[in-house]
């Protein structure tokens, strides 16, 4: 058990070590264009602090909304949704268009 | 009205580093593989089932009379995160504490007493884990109807078969005491684990929750939404996957070894919803007393705090699986084939850390 207990604390040590120090956010805002007919979800990653603007385009009328940040928007034919914001906390984020079409997933570190 | 994913919780944890992820199942296979050198040679662990408590009808009295007060709104945070999440983390802590607190449970008072037959043994609680982790996973929309569902099936089980169908067949009881089995509080956890009784479908109920949280991580990654898979199909996938190489690992022991994945269940579990239970746990107990505007605190959801729980638990989770299956194969084992007997067993439960690791980057 001696070996047991001896690995487990060199792994915390570890996870601590190699934790990435904190960026600090960059002027620019990061600006995205997506269209909910043709979704193609990737990850796109953010810092803490940063501006995200995100235009969304949609034959249909749509709801568009983030995940964990309150901000909604609509968007029809000829009429993108423009959501603009700050995220301020750390995690992963996803951008969905009503009801379950994800559209981009922030990573914000 | 929002439509939330995996039933509440709205944000997700950062990918875990991939360098930790590396490195943690680095740790794991080193550490599996010394264990079958350096551990003892003789089986140490006499089976000791934790005793069994007296009966707790009036805690489970005060908790039906409690449901009716529930507000409409925190059901999900209330089934999704306090019991789904909440009572596992707890059963570990403290004990089985589904048991105690399973309000229809009260129906196997009033019970006919025909025997429960032994073939079913755990299958039907794998059957309700698997529609529970499809409500949870695929269609939260679908969570009343699950609620009273279950709460037919259990009171008519429990009515017909009494105490020994909750022990048995309720999803939740057998999950809850699986994972009570690891509490410190009540004697040495190993003695706990390998007095498990092997009973059909085990195996079953132990890959629905290992394939059901993996499908958690896959199913939230945008990878997976570009393939358009059905998440029905996902799921389905991900427990096969679990069972089948189980299965194909441990073939010459059938269930005899899966209560040493049990640890590896708890410390997925926790590794992957410890953030939605410091959270949304906190949403949960204010949705309770009907406070709907809380905004809760979320310094336990700090990325370093986070990656170091989920590492610490997996790797938690993989060693003491790993003695505890040591232990029992000495047993089950022929003495010439003590060391080689063990090796598809080992690289099983490292593919299983090291799979779970990865998916804590992925998703």
């Amino acid at each position: 058990m001696k070996t047991v207990h001896a690995l487990l604390l060199a792994l915390l040590v570890l996870a601590g070590c190699s934790a990435t120090p904190q960026a600090s956010p960059p002027a620019e805002p990061l600006v995205l264009r997506l269209s909910v007919e043709q979704a193609s979800p990737q990850r796109v990653e953010a810092v803490r602090g940063q501006a995200v603007e995100l235009t969304v385009t949609s034959e249909q009328p749509v709801d568009v909304h983030v995940h964990g940040i309150d901000v909604l928007a609509k968007a029809e034919s000829g009429k993108p949704a423009v959501l603009k914001f700050t995220v301020d906390r750390t995690g992963t984020f996803d951008v969905e268009a009503h009801p379950d079409t994800l559209l981009v997933q922030l990573v914000v570190r | 009205m929002t439509v939330l994913a995996h039933g509440v919780g709205a944000r997700h944890d950062l990918p875990l580093p991939l360098d930790l992820v590396l490195q943690g199942a680095a740790v794991a296979l080193l550490a599996s593989f010394l264990a079958l050198g350096l551990l003892w040679t003789k089986p140490r662990f006499a089976a000791a089932e934790p005793k069994s408590e007296r009966d707790w009808w009036p805690v489970r009295l005060l908790v039906a009379v409690g449901l009716v007060l529930v507000p409409a709104q925190a059901w999900p945070h209330l089934v999704f995160v306090l019991v789904w999440v909440g009572v596992p983390v707890l059963s570990v802590l403290v004990g089985p504490v589904w048991r105690v607190v399973n309000p229809l449970r009260l129906a196997a008072r009033v019970t006919l007493g025909r025997a429960y037959p032994e073939r079913l043994g755990h299958w039907p609680a794998a059957l309700g884990l698997l529609a529970f982790t499809w409500v949870e996973l695929v269609s939260p929309d679908t969570l009343p109807w699950f609620l009273v569902g279950y709460a037919v099936v259990n009171v008519a089980g429990g009515v017909v078969f009494g105490r020994t169908w909750f022990e048995r067949a309720d999803g939740f009881e057998v999950f809850s005491t699986l994972l009570g089995r690891l509490s410190p509080l009540r004697g040495n956890p190993f003695r706990a684990l390998v007095a498990t009784p092997v009973r059909p479908g085990l195996v079953a109920v132990v890959a629905v929750l290992l394939g059901s949280t993996a499908f958690d991580s896959v199913g939230s990654t945008p990878a997976w939404e570009r393939l358009s898979v059905p998440d029905t199909a996902g799921l389905a996938a991900a427990v096969a996957l679990v069972a089948g190489s189980y299965l194909l690992a441990c073939r010459s022991f059938g269930g005899q070894l899966a209560h040493s994945m049990v640890p590896i269940v708890a410390g997925y579990v926790v590794a992957h919803y410890f953030s939605l239970l410091a959270v949304e746990g906190q949403r949960g107990v204010a949705l309770l007393f009907g406070i709907t505007g809380f905004t809760p605190d979320d310094t336990l959801a700090a990325p370093v705090l986070v990656a170091s729980v989920q590492l610490g638990a997996v790797l938690a989770g993989h060693l003491l699986a790993v003695v505890s299956a040591h232990d029992r194969a000495l047993r089950l084992l022929p003495a010439d084939k003590h060391l080689t007997g063990q090796v598809p067993l080992l690289v099983l439960m490292v593919g299983y850390t090291s799979g779970g690791l990865a998916l804590l980057f992925a998703g």
